[in-house]
């Protein structure tokens, strides 16, 4: 897939994934390998920035074995942002989809 | 490369950070790397796939950077903020090329500035220019005397478009960090 893709909505992806559950950074890099291959590196300086941001905070949870986990919980500015983002990412989709079919192409699926 | 090595290489790197939040950082590859060879992953494939430490310490110290420097209130001396943009330009090629252009158009508006200051006193200073070498000042139809008023308008409004630009070239730089900030996320496959 187009990585300037990937670069767009990766905040969307991470956003989404914490929507639903508190998560350690290695979870969120395997929710999202599950779907598409990333630079599993560039996951860990978004969290950082998305708690400067207030998106999240977090906390630290002991695990069975190896250094303790560090989890992340979506603060409500946080999920302020990933309604905002994800409604920009339906309407843009969108667009772009009535666009390439005004030009006679059909997607597929 | 192995764990260890890669370990070591983001705490050479990192160590401008504070000791908790490298500590705190650190942790987290460490999980990282742990969680990984649970799966059956190799020491290299983990390398790998996560990208190398210079890359990753790199995306971390930008956004560090950036915020110290967003921190820093006061109204700083332009020729050290023009270095500093120069620095992280340095450390994000992408954005290097908008580095350079701010940097120089910042410049040449302070260079013009002084040749609006030097032309203001060479015109003050006319009637006395005029004494010790007449053919070097030609008045036309002014006398004399007009020349060094004008001079003197000419300097204070060349002040007053120094202030401009000096707010001016605060709110630019302050608009560079802001874009900076939202561009150096990159992702590599």
């Amino acid at each position: 897939m187009n990585t300037q893709f990937k670069k767009g909505v990766l905040d969307l992806c991470v956003l989404s994934i914490l929507d639903k559950d508190d998560c350690y950074g290695y979870e969120i890099v395997n929710r999202i390998t599950d779907f598409m291959e990333i630079s599993e590196g560039s996951i860990y300086p978004l969290l950082r920035r998305f708690k400067k941001d207030k998106f999240v905070t977090s906390y630290l949870k002991e695990s069975v074995e190896g250094p303790p986990r560090k989890y992340y919980t979506l603060t409500a500015e946080g999920k302020d942002a990933y309604k905002n983002l994800l409604q920009e990412w339906m309407d843009f989709q969108e667009s772009i989809q009535q666009l390439v079919k005004s030009n006679g192409k059909e997607l597929e699926g | 490369m192995n764990k260890n090595q890669y370990i070591e290489i983001l705490e050479k790197k990192l160590s401008k950070l504070p000791h908790d939040e490298r500590l705190d950082f650190i942790n987290e590859i460490q999980v990282h790397f742990n969680e990984s060879s649970k799966q059956g992953k190799t020491d290299t494939q983990i390398v790998e796939s996560l990208g190398s430490a210079k890359h990753l310490a790199r995306n971390i110290l930008l956004e560090y950077d950036i915020d110290q420097l967003a921190k820093e209130k006061k109204i700083l001396g332009y020729g050290t903020i023009g270095l500093k943009i120069l620095l992280i330009g340095f450390k994000n090629l992408l954005v290097f090329p908008l580095a350079i252009g701010i940097f120089a158009t910042v410049l040449a508006l302070y260079v013009s500035l002084f040749a609006f200051y030097l032309s203001g006193a060479l015109l003050i200073a006319s009637p006395l220019i005029h004494m010790i070498a007449p053919s070097l000042v030609s008045t036309g139809p002014l006398p004399l005397w007009s020349m060094s008023l004008i001079g003197m308008g000419l300097i204070l409004l060349t002040k007053k478009g120094h202030d401009y630009m000096n707010v001016g070239s605060t709110k630019l730089f302050r608009l560079f960090l802001k874009s900076l900030k939202h561009d150096n996320m990159v992702i590599s496959s």
